[in-house]
């Protein structure tokens, strides 16, 4: 299906055929055969799950295929591991930068290099040499300072630093774009082009389908480990290649659910009029959470039965907003109260699950219990409530019955709920972190990412499945860095920028330009902002 | 329960033990070899501590009554690694339960046995309890990890039971060891012969063990602790009280290996010695980690490292092997089980394999 006739003739940089990969019973690769083109920006799209991972992986030598194999310059090659990619001219930009935060941006990209003569002369060559690929791509990479204190847009640069330093034509890019501010994804994306004008390959994954057809010559689309089209950019559309991603075995029955729509499709939301606050946050000041900063002098009003969106770039004081009216970090000066309780004393009660529900936006690590069976970690946090244990016996079959129902609902694609939650796939696990948060019974829910690592059709489902909680009168907030997601689910967003409210608009009739322009902390009068702050009557 | 979800259940027990039992059987290969080195063949090694530690009643009296220690301060090395802390303490915390229950014992003689011997099992697991209890609180307050303090809290426990044995709590001699304890303290033979017997004790280790099997299992408790031992930020989160639950179970874990000294001293010394503890501390941690800490399986692992203790001497009679051959042995399969996730993997390559040769995939 690949090999349109015209692509026959430019020479294929990587050929893959036949490519294999089953994890237990799980083919997550099966028979894929593709050709990268020297030269092209090649974009992998599909579902979670559909096996773009898997294939990048093996391509940079972290997974060994069952089957198949792959030739790089007409050479049969197969890699053991990264290493042995990287030499043969591959590099991978990840998702999450992996930097050294205590070692300079320059020592963190020359990190593993070989050295040719002593360490002062080889830091000079080096500085020289990434000045020169600086001024090339246009970055502003303070090469001198500490990679820990830059920012999200900083170490990315050093990201892909790392990989022109080793020379690699082949670039491989996991999601580049998903934690980038709007005007930091256009500059990016100017980059993508300036890098195939100066001969590199690349290939990146994406589930930002305009992103895909503003850069990509040509678009693989991965359905449930198989190759389903290869389709040259200039000649498809967006709706043909969402159509594809979602694209069902026609025996298995359509999905009427799913639309082939845009994704960011705006959502009618209801909002009960006049609804008392129910969250208010009063000139609320915290320290400092992880890195990142604390709020500074931040007041919001959540009125009942209203869905708030925060966004905001990496790093400007989401997760300490997130924390304090979780209880978890102390408030150091303001107030923050929920349906009229105070924040601090239900902190010193020890329970301020009993008023709202948290999803993290690093599920693994601060929700989910791994190492334990699914049920146990749907249970989490209800073990205590009297349907699931008599007189201090836990009632497994019951909380099993109650786990079930969960997974079902969330859509989770899982064999046996015994099963380890850390042996499914990343996008499965936020689909089992967001079945304990949304199967609560609570009135007030905070989402940070919500829609991180789900594809098009989860995402759609995940959004209904708000709305509708909405409707029956649960108030949100949501936390994402995906301007889309919160203007397709909010009543009204708002910007964090170094841990103050930049502004708040209603998301009808939100600018996302404007918008953008907050995420960087340029401010500007704008007859659209909205008070955060209910005025007093 | 229908016939496929138990061939699951069956598939899934034999899952959690794809790692253990293969790294168990390649220690014991491992053990051979070094007894094939060592110019013994490894299965007189086998008959030879058979048949020191069950052969003969006596023997099978003795092998028991070493059991109880391991079984307990086992116990008390599982019980807080639920909670993902490693009680590395238990030698000075059975020192000092042993210690603190004799002293008691002997200055509370005249109580009658049936309200002494319980009293006397209090103190000694008190004393370990509170020996236990600041290395959790500085590991919350102040960061401290507690391997190190409990580890160093050891020593401080031995030095100040010798100091206490030779000065104030001593019986005037230079022996370093308490008085003799009142008969009433001392915990009768259910089962006698000659000099030897068997007390009530192991058999109320092994009831401790499966209580808290069953606890842990089946409770809403155990279920919390799970969850603090699988991850403390997503059990605080989900208002699970992280910090209470590991100071009770560490705590806990300190009163079961004072408890184990306090036994030692109520039913095979019947004083304390400075020298009593041959390492039992110690050997909990083997006894614990040999069955991945799990307590319903403690037994084995007691029983085991209590036939090899027992046996020590007759390697030396019948074999000419030195007796800290059974160090060796018990660091061979202590080491071997510490890389199960190897194994683990192994297993799962070679099911995978066979189920794709069954499938006839390639």
């Amino acid at each position: 299906m690949n090999g349109d006739s015209d692509n026959r003739d430019r020479t294929a940089l990587i050929r893959i055929e036949g490519i294999s990969k089953r994890f237990g019973s799980l083919w997550a690769n099966r028979d894929i055969s593709l050709d990268i083109l020297e030269g092209e920006i090649h974009a992998v799209v599909g579902e979670n799950g559909a096996g773009k991972s898997t294939l990048m992986n093996i391509l940079y030598g972290h997974l060994q295929p069952n089957g198949g194999r792959m030739m790089v310059r007409g050479k049969p090659v197969r890699f053991r591991h990264p290493g042995e990619a990287i030499r043969a001219g591959i590099g991978m930009v990840h998702q999450q930068p992996l930097i050294f935060p205590q070692l300079s941006a320059l020592e963190n990209i020359i990190v593993g290099t070989s050295s040719r003569g002593g360490p002062l002369s080889r830091h000079r060559n080096a500085r020289d040499r990434l000045a020169g690929l600086c001024a090339l791509f246009g970055f502003d990479l303070p090469l001198h300072e500490m990679a820990g204190d830059l920012s999200f847009a900083h170490r990315q640069q050093i990201e892909i630093l790392r990989v022109l330093y080793r020379e690699a034509g082949i670039l491989i890019l996991d999601e580049p774009t998903s934690l980038l501010a709007p005007p930091e994804v256009e500059r990016f994306l100017g980059l993508l082009k300036s890098l195939r004008q100066a001969g590199h390959t690349l290939l990146f994954i994406s589930h930002r389908l305009r992103e895909v057809f503003a850069t990509a010559d040509r678009i693989s689309v991965l359905n449930r480990g198989r190759l389903l089209q290869t389709l040259n950019a200039s000649q498809s559309t967006i709706e043909e290649t969402v159509r594809l991603i979602v694209h069902e075995d026609p025996a298995a029955g359509g999905d009427p659910a799913v639309s082939s729509k845009e994704p960011a499709s705006k959502g009618i939301a209801v909002r009960k009029a006049g609804g008392e606050p129910y969250v208010v946050l009063r000139n609320v000041f915290t320290g400092a959470s992880d890195g990142e900063p604390g709020l500074i002098d931040f007041s919001l009003d959540i009125r009942e039965g209203e869905i708030v969106g925060i966004g905001g770039v990496v790093g400007n004081g989401q997760r300490s907003l997130a924390l304090v009216l979780a209880g978890l970090i102390p408030v150091d000066r303001g107030s923050v109260r929920i349906s009229g309780i105070e924040i601090d004393s239900v902190r010193r009660e020890g329970d301020s699950r009993r008023i709202l529900e948290r999803l993290p936006a690093n599920p693994m690590e601060e929700a989910l219990l791994p190492g334990r069976a699914l049920w146990e970690n749907l249970l989490l946090g209800r073990q205590r409530d009297r349907e699931f244990q008599v007189r201090g016996r836990l009632d497994k079959a019951e909380a099993i019955r109650y786990a079930c129902r969960l997974l079902d609902a969330a859509d989770v694609a899982y064999s046996d709920v015994n099963q380890h939650v850390d042996s499914l796939s990343g996008g499965n696990q936020q689909k089992v972190a967001l079945a304990r948060v949304l199967g609560g019974s609570r009135r007030f829910l905070i989402l940070e990412q919500p829609g991180r690592g789900l594809d098009i059709r989860a995402q759609q489902r995940l959004y209904e499945r708000i709305r509708a909680m909405n409707v029956e009168g649960v108030t949100f907030l949501i936390l994402s860095y995906d301007l889309e997601e919160l203007l397709a689910l909010c009543h009204r967003v708002g910007i964090l920028y170094r841990g103050g409210l930049t502004g708040m608009m209603e998301a009808n009739e939100a600018s996302r330009e404007v918008l953008g322009m907050w995420m960087l902390g340029i401010a500007g009068s704008n007859d659209r902002v909205v008070p955060a702050v209910q005025p007093r009557l | 329960m229908n016939k496929a979800g138990l061939g699951r259940r069956i598939e899934g027990s034999i899952e959690s033990l794809s790692g253990l039992v293969p790294a168990l059987v390649f220690g014991f290969l491992m053990c051979a070899l070094l007894a094939v080195l060592a110019g013994v063949a490894p299965v007189d090694l086998a008959t030879t501590v058979w048949t020191g530690a069950w052969g003969s009643p006596d023997a099978a009296a003795t092998t028991l009554s070493k059991t109880t220690p391991l079984l307990l301060t086992g116990l008390a090395v599982s019980l807080a690694y639920q909670t993902n802390l490693l009680n590395i303490g238990c030698e000075g915390q059975l020192t000092l339960g042993a210690l603190a229950s004799s002293a008691f014992a002997v200055a509370a003689a005249p109580l009658p046995g049936l309200v002494l011997i319980p009293l006397t099992m209090l103190v000694g697991a008190g004393a370990g309890a509170a020996w236990a209890y600041p290395a959790v609180w500085l590991k919350q307050q102040r960061g401290v990890h507690e391997v190190i303090s409990t580890l160093l809290m050891n020593y401080m426990a031995i030095y100040l039971c010798e100091y206490l044995v030779l000065g104030p709590l001593g019986d005037g001699t230079a022996m370093g060891r308490t008085p003799e304890i009142p008969t009433g303290a001392v915990w009768p033979f259910l089962w006698r012969h000659g000099a030897v017997g068997v007390t009530a004790a192991p058999f109320l280790a092994l009831l401790l063990c499966i209580g808290v099997h069953l606890w842990l299992s089946r409770t809403c408790w155990g279920y919390e602790i799970r969850a603090v031992g699988s991850s403390t930020t997503s059990s605080r989160a989900a208002g699970i009280p992280v910090d209470r639950w590991q100071t009770r179970l560490f705590v806990l874990s300190g009163a079961l290996a004072g408890l184990a000294g306090a036994l030692e001293v109520a039913t095979v010394h019947h004083r304390f010695y400075r020298t009593f503890s041959p390492g039992y501390g110690f050997d909990g941690i083997t006894a614990a980690f040999v069955v991945n800490a799990s307590p319903g399986w403690l037994w084995l692992s007691g029983l085991f490292l209590a036939s090899l203790r027992a046996a020590d001497k007759w390697l030396q009679l019948s074999l000419q092997v030195t007796p800290n051959a059974i160090v060796i042995i018990q660091a061979v399969l202590l080491i071997s089980v510490a890389c199960q996730a190897r194994f683990r993997s192994a297993w799962q390559f070679m099911l995978t394999r066979f189920k794709e040769v069954r499938s006839g995939y390639r």
